[in-house]
């Protein structure tokens, strides 16, 4: 007489169910098909970016800029209408998108270049692409040994354009104003050095410093 | 005087360009990477003053600066990066650069070390 049938279980990431100290989440594991696990990133790795971005448009163009709180992202859409996605690799990996409205990437690109752009053309593109580079670049530099590389950015126009983090992936973003206008970061990035450190989960789903259980099917 | 600035960005070219002119420096060519740059520059006989980037695609602005070198060439080279590093900046050193500027910068601080460079020129 054969067992009881016990249903595949596919995990995502790093976990062994079986080591769960909870019993009615092990319980509640074992009986499911799929886990899903989204990784997270420690916030205050992401301060490190609002520092730089704010230091970078005062350096650059005098522009003081008011940060708004670092909010967990519903997907990856992009608030604004140029966006700059800078991929990032070492310890952090994924990408963070800088995105500026129209007005701002116009005021911001004549500030710097002393004149305005007519229209959304090369400058005023190869000025947020330029900001994507300076806030990574920013942040590369001052994380007392944390290893963080970045590839050259890529600009996308059109506000909402969704960008694909990967299922797996928690995004965060944070807005920015200015007197001009609006500028928001998205994170989309993988602590690799917290998620291969991932433990179990505890009673409400937290696994610690990594990732989180975010639904079960 | 003649200035040869490279970097992929069009904007940040315009904004040396921009110091430079302010300097008296009108003639100025630009390349948007280091091959494009070597491809400019020649045997280098015709410029004063090289100013670079470092992160641009198909050359980047390191190899750039020890090519330069390894053609003799004691062309003044200045560094503009978003690299802050101190590994990278004695990396930038050793290849042969004679100055380093860090984005993001004040304009004013770029003027003032642009004047020096422009001295030894």
């Amino acid at each position: 007489m054969p067992g009881p049938r016990r249903d595949p279980l596919v995990v995502i990431g790093s976990v062994d169910v079986e080591s769960w100290s909870h019993p009615s989440l092990r319980n509640r594991a074992q009986r499911l098909n799929t886990i899903k696990i989204r990784f997270t990133v420690d916030t205050d790795f992401l301060k490190a970016f609002e520092t730089a971005t704010v230091r970078v448009f005062d350096t650059m163009a005098s522009i003081p800029l008011i940060p708004g709180s670092i909010l967990s992202a519903e997907s990856g859409a992009c608030l604004h209408e140029i966006n700059a996605i800078v991929p990032i690799l070492g310890r952090y990996v994924g990408s963070v998108v800088i995105g500026a409205d129209r007005e701002f990437a116009m005021a911001f690109t004549e500030t710097v270049l002393g004149y305005r752009p007519e229209t959304i053309d090369d400058d005023v593109v190869d000025a947020v692409k330029e900001l994507g580079n300076m806030i990574v670049g920013q942040v590369e530099g001052n994380l007392n040994g944390v290893k963080l590389r970045m590839s050259l950015p890529t600009v996308i126009i059109g506000k909402g354009a969704e960008i694909g983090f990967g299922s797996v992936v928690e995004p965060y973003q944070q807005t920015f104003r200015g007197e001009c206008g609006s500028l928001s970061l998205l994170f989309g990035l993988i602590d690799t050095q917290a998620a291969s450190n991932m433990t179990s989960p505890d009673s409400t789903g937290q696994v610690h410093g990594a990732a989180k259980l975010m639904e079960s099917v | 005087m003649k200035v040869l600035v490279v970097d992929d960005s069009g904007v940040i070219r315009k904004i040396i360009s921009r110091a430079l002119g302010e300097l008296g420096i009108n003639d100025v060519k630009e390349a948007g990477d280091g091959q494009q740059a070597l491809d400019i520059f020649g045997d280098g006989s015709a410029f004063d003053l090289v100013i670079t980037d470092w992160n641009m695609p198909v050359m980047n602005g390191l190899e750039l600066v020890r090519t330069i070198r390894a053609t003799g060439s004691r062309v003044p080279i200045m560094m503009v990066t978003t690299k802050s590093e101190r590994g990278n900046v004695l990396e930038a050193i050793q290849a042969g650069i004679n100055d380093y500027v860090i984005k993001p910068f004040e304009r004013e601080n770029l003027r003032e070390k642009l004047d020096r460079l422009v001295v030894l020129a």
